[in-house]
């Protein structure tokens, strides 16, 4: 019953400073040994895997060698008969995958050679009746499947393609008493899936929904001594949850609720100063995903040197100001 | 992905994990040749079924196995009809341990989680919900915070026909054994409403529950004063009262340009809105967004202007829900327009009983404040109550609590300024009685800048010497709710001229830097 706060303890052996080059390195060495165990595990969410590292490299300022040609090859590939992309040839298609495609497209200014029209017509055979979303055929329902389709949809300019009313009334059916949202309507607040509904509604324009002093607050109580956010009361910091609590408040127009210093501190100390990359807490073994999160962090932080992300999409800003999608961010109060 | 520590390795540690690595390396991506084989090949069989579980106990992220999965099973299922050697019941139970074996590897994994809603669902001639929701009771007694395992709980809880009551009384049970924790208080913050509606309709609970729910938190969060789950809890109680509804609270018909402002946002295509006595003309947001506070439009009708049309009435779908006297002004250069303002009202009153507990709520605030003076929970409990009660006794304690929670919760300090911020405004708003000559914030060290809805009449808004720039480049997208302003002097907070959105009446921006009038 003792109240101990979950946390972890920054010092000065801890990375204070970017190591940019060294998350080049670590990104663009990531894909090269196709037989790595990390690699081959992964398989299975290979689609988003690609956008983590493309996206995080772009917002260092570096452009991946993997040719435009080979990537859109490999995504033509994944596509399936109904439309939906699979993370690799083989797999199953996952609207979670055929978002990180669109946005991998976007990155490199290729989705025209989407097949939009079929994509748009799988995200349409997902909708349900209540308004929700299924992540694929077999119907598992979460509010991250009614981000994924209407941010994809924005992205091949297609928003009205669904019945976004009702896709709103559901995102809003899992509003809870914090103020925060869940994956399905009762499911406890999560900084994830408050990430996707705020997303949502960012891209569709509704974030006047929202009680943005009581999410806000929710959400800057997620900061720790240690500066890093964790993803719901009681747990520990991460650098993910770090980047879905911060990206939330961007969008409500309330960053400055969080110590920003610290949490900039966080970030840099779960930098691997060996390898390069981003792990979710100091000391951990870093990844792409976390790398991507890290980098996009500091990007709204303010960090020097690195590219402006859009928190909505978490993608460059000017690919999404290029594109002309909608992410609504409320004015600070 | 999450909590590998990276650990300090030899030269001879690490080629033994590399070669144990590659190993599996060779296992993975032959069972996985084998699947799709067998996949493609349509041999939907108990070998398939073999190869999908060698693979997925170890990595049950795989959601590509899972659905070859289903397809078996459901081809199994099709088969049983005819062939009687089938079981269906012993295929349900061995893809259900399947799922309990994965969990183990991955209390979180999405889809382990749906294959066994999926399979009881789909498969399971008749399924056993009291069985799960007992598998739902341990798996929660092993880890009370796992949000999967929470929402499997409701899955079973919808399938099974248990009622809202005894989902209550269980959530009763997890916080007795433990208040401190988030999950248990938010289950219950969903079925207590189900459970204890108002019978007068008239609050979101009922009032003798809502006050033995308080009592309820207060001691758990008595019990350990640091602990946050309790007082979020509390919070949300505290303010649990009926929402203000929809009302129009300015209006002003000018011989261009008519505007209305509500309490809240909202949306001009919202058909269930009409507001009558404005004539025609489509409304459009004061902000180019969806919905705003404040709706515009630029239509000319000069007949509204007069003595006879002194009144806007605000329907939703159809009923009445506000009304707005209007008055006709005279201008200094003889123009003409109708006005028309009512107080703002920021919460719901407490009704007789509930302020007799929260004096006494805040009684006990008070005497836990003696003991831990600095803890930041009671100190926040002391702001919501107060401010519910809103004695003046306590006004001016309010924001020295405001001022204490900054030093003990510096993190968030820029939070209670705002918040600070908020309550300035909501009390020299509550302090007005004329709504359109000058309003006047200068001086006060505002961070924020809230309820500008109320400011869209005033001639005048003066936010000098403040401290509102402490944003970096900040929007200032909250004034373009100050419609009839045509003096605004930003001056003394370093904030940028131009973040100031275009205004229709602006005739002089003061920004502190020069007093050169800005016409616009
Ligand atoms: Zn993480």
């Amino acid at each position: 019953m003792a109240n101990l706060v979950k946390d972890v303890t920054i010092s000065d052996s801890h990375p204070n400073t970017l190591l940019k080059d060294k998350h080049v390195n670590y990104l663009k060495s990531y894909s090269d040994n196709k037989e790595d165990y990390e690699y081959c595990m992964t398989e299975y969410l290979r689609m988003s895997g690609i956008y983590w590292g493309l996206t995080a490299l772009d917002l260092l300022n570096e452009s991946n060698e993997e040719s435009t040609e080979a990537m859109m090859e490999f995504i033509l590939k994944c596509v399936n008969d109904e439309g939906g992309i699979s993370p690799s040839t083989g797999h199953d298609p996952h609207i979670l995958y055929t978002l990180s495609a669109v946005q991998i497209a976007a990155l490199l200014k290729q989705e025209s050679k989407l097949p939009v029209q079929k994509i748009v017509k799988y995200i349409q055979s997902l909708q349900q009746p209540d308004g929700s979303f299924a992540g694929d055929k077999w119907g598992e329902i979460d509010t991250r499947f009614s981000f994924c389709a209407v941010a994809c949809l924005s992205l091949l300019g297609q928003l009205d393609a669904i019945d976004l009313k009702k896709a709103l009334d559901f995102v809003m059916s899992c509003l809870n008493f914090d103020g925060g949202f869940g994956s399905r309507p009762g499911s406890e607040s999560h900084a994830g899936l408050i990430y996707c509904c705020v997303g949502f509604l960012s891209v569709t324009g509704n974030l006047h929904l929202i009680d943005a002093d009581l999410l806000g607050w929710w959400l800057c109580e997620r900061q720790l001594p240690s500066g890093g956010l964790n993803g719901r009361p009681e747990k520990l910091p991460d650098v993910c949850y770090s980047w879905w609590v911060l990206a939330s408040l961007s969008i409500l127009g309330r960053l400055k609720w969080i110590d920003q210093d610290s949490l900039t501190r966080f970030i840099l100390a779960c930098q691997d100063t060996e390898t390069g990359g981003f792990s979710d807490r100091p000391g951990d073994i870093p990844d792409p995903f976390h790398t991507l999160f890290g980098v996009a962090g500091l990007s709204l932080l303010g960090t020097k040197d690195l590219k402006e992300v859009d928190p909505t999409f978490c993608m460059p800003a000017n690919v999404i100001q290029r594109l002309g999608a909608v992410s609504q961010k409320l004015p600070s109060p | 992905m999450h909590g590998r520590v990276k650990t300090r390795t030899t030269e001879e540690q690490r080629e033994l994990q590399r070669i144990e690595k590659q190993k599996k390396v060779k296992l993975y991506l032959e069972g996985m040749n084998k699947a799709f084989e067998k996949r493609n090949k349509k041999e939907l069989d108990d070998e398939a079924l073999a190869i999908c579980e060698n693979l997925l106990v170890h990595n049950p992220d795989i959601l590509t196995l899972w659905n070859f999965r289903k397809e078996i099973l459901l081809e199994f299922k099709n088969s049983a009809c005819t062939n009687p050697e089938i079981d269906l019941e012993k295929l349900v139970s061995k893809e259900l341990y399947l799922t309990e074996v994965c969990l183990k590897v991955n209390p979180k994994s999405y889809c382990a989680w749906h294959q066994r809603c999926w399979t009881l669902d789909n498969i399971a001639p008749k399924p056993d919900w009291d069985r799960e929701l007992l598998v739902c009771t341990k798996y929660l007694e092993l880890d009370e915070r796992n949000f999967h395992t929470w929402d499997y709980r409701k899955f079973v809880v919808g399938r099974a026909g248990v009622s809202a009551k005894s989902e209550l009384e269980y959530t009763t049970s997890k916080i007795n054994k433990n208040f401190s924790n988030y999950s248990s208080w938010h289950y219950r913050s969903q079925y207590l409403p189900l459970v204890h509606p108002d019978a007068t309709g008239e609050r979101p609970i009922d009032r003798d529950i809502h006050i033995k729910e308080l009592t309820l938190v207060e001691s758990a969060a008595f019990t350990d004063p640091n602990d946050q789950s309790g007082w979020f809890y509390q919070r949300w109680l505290l303010d649990l009262q009926q929402q203000l509804p929809l009302v129009l609270t300015q209006a002003c018909i000018s011989e261009n340009f008519t505007w209305v402002a509500f309490n809240k946002p909202v949306c001009p295509n919202d058909t269930a809105l009409s507001i009558t006595g404005l004539g025609d003309g489509k409304w459009k947001t004061c902000n180019g967004e969806t919905a705003s506070h404040v709706w515009i439009k630029d239509t000319q009708d000069q007949s509204l202007i007069s003595y006879e049309q002194s009144k806007l009435s605000l329907f939703v779908n159809g009923e009445l829900k506000s009304d707005l006297e209007l008055k006709l002004v005279t201008e200094s250069n003889d123009q003409q327009k109708m006005i028309g303002f009512r107080k703002p009202s920021f919460i719901n009153n407490l009704n007789s009983a509930l302020v007799d507990f929260y004096s006494s709520l805040l009684e006990s605030v008070i005497s836990l404040l003696e003991l831990e003076p600095d803890c930041k929970w009671p100190l926040l409990s002391f702001v919501t109550i107060a401010r519910h009660l809103r004695f003046e006794s306590s006004r001016a304690e309010i924001y020295e609590k405001l001022e204490l929670l900054k030093k003990c919760d510096p993190t968030r300090k820029n939070y209670y300024d705002d918040l600070r911020s908020k309550f300035l405004i909501e009390d020299k708003l509550s302090e007005l009685e004329d709504f359109t000559g000058v309003f006047d914030v200068s001086c006060m060290e505002l961070t924020a800048l809230y309820h500008t809805q109320y400011l869209s009449l005033f001639r005048e808004v003066n936010l000098s010497k403040n401290k509102l720039g402490k944003i970096k480049r900040r929007c200032l997208g909250n004034l373009c709710n100050l419609q009839a302003c045509e003096v605004l002097n930003i001056s003394d907070n370093n904030l940028e001229v131009t973040k100031v959105p275009k205004l229709p009446n602006l005739v002089t921006l003061v920004d502190g830097k020069c007093l050169a009038g800005q016409k616009v």
